[in-house]
């Protein structure tokens, strides 16, 4: 296997290098909310709930796909965090914590309803000609930028359905890495997967979603 | 010599700067001569970014508020 975290920051090159350093910043941040919560000042639990509190909503909503749901998952959530804050020891982000407690939350939830038809993740992938080429140019929504997208309700829907879609172990690996921007290795840790499990799922999931917009997007 | 197929497996990965240079290289090279692998690049990174968007986007615009008094509700504060 390549390792290539041998490098130096120095190294990376400079946008990788400042979105590392802003996310040290951050779990740094979070930490430090962490300890004062901890020691009994509120102020600091809301601070994190308020830091937070989108992105967890969005994790929910993407693996539940009903506002209320979703609503309901979060504030579920954060009450737990509440209550077991006392365990959290630091030795992870507070996000990889959050969002293993939420995405358990969100499972749970799922599992609690009737079983919803879910595509195998083979069925939703590209097809390739048998030497290897493209079958077809994608289409003409692959030009405008993901600001002009997402205003379209059309295309919204589509996603949503994309996402529904997904078999929930690749849904959830997405959301985490593309939605809360988590990365690999926290997800591996949240996730309980290795590193190339992890990869997998989410390109694969990636792959799908993309296929999907491009099977059902503007096609009249 | 890469192909599509091989140029949409290795997507994630060359994307994130994960490849080692000589497969990054090759890819390059793929891409550099093929319109559809090229199309299929940006619709790739485009799909990722609308997604985050879209859920981001749907976040109700008082959530924090009710959270926040739920909490406080919930844990006997204020």
């Amino acid at each position: 296997m390549t390792t290539r975290k041998a490098a130096p920051d120095s190294a990376l090159p400079p946008a990788l290098d400042a979105e590392q350093a802003r996310k040290r910043a951050d779990k740094d941040h979070d930490l430090g909310l962490v300890k004062k919560a901890q020691a009994g000042d509120y102020a600091a639990f809301e601070e994190l709930v308020t830091r937070h509190s989108g992105k967890t909503y969005a994790l929910a909503l993407g693996m539940l796909r009903n506002a209320s749901d979703a609503e309901e998952v979060v504030q579920d959530t954060f009450l737990n965090v509440f209550t077991h804050l006392s365990t959290f020891r630091g030795d992870s982000a507070f996000t990889s914590w959050l969002y293993r407690v939420a995405a358990n939350n969100a499972l749970m939830k799922l599992r609690k309803r009737r079983r919803e038809p879910v595509d195998s993740i083979e069925t939703m992938l590209p097809s390739f000609h048998e030497d290897g080429h493209h079958t077809h140019m994608p289409g003409v929504w692959a030009a405008r930028s993901a600001d002009k997208l997402v205003d379209d309700k059309e295309l919204a829907a589509i996603l949503e359905g994309a996402l529904g879609r997904l078999p929930e172990q690749y849904r959830v690996v997405l959301l985490m890495r593309d939605v809360d921007g988590l990365t690999n290795e926290e997800i591996s840790d949240v996730m309980g997967l290795s590193i190339p499990a992890v990869k997998s799922r989410l390109h694969r999931a990636r792959l799908a979603v993309r296929e999907e917009l491009d099977r059902k997007y503007k096609k009249d | 010599m890469k192909t599509c197929q091989d140029t949409a497996e290795l997507l994630s990965d060359y994307l994130e700067n994960q490849l080692p240079k000589e497969d990054a290289d090759l890819l390059k090279s793929h891409i550099s001569d093929c319109p559809a692998c090229e199309a299929f690049i940006k619709s790739f990174r485009v799909a990722s970014e609308t997604t985050r968007k879209v859920l981001l986007r749907q976040i109700p615009q008082d959530f924090n508020h009710r959270l926040t008094s739920f909490l406080r509700e919930r844990t006997k504060q204020g």
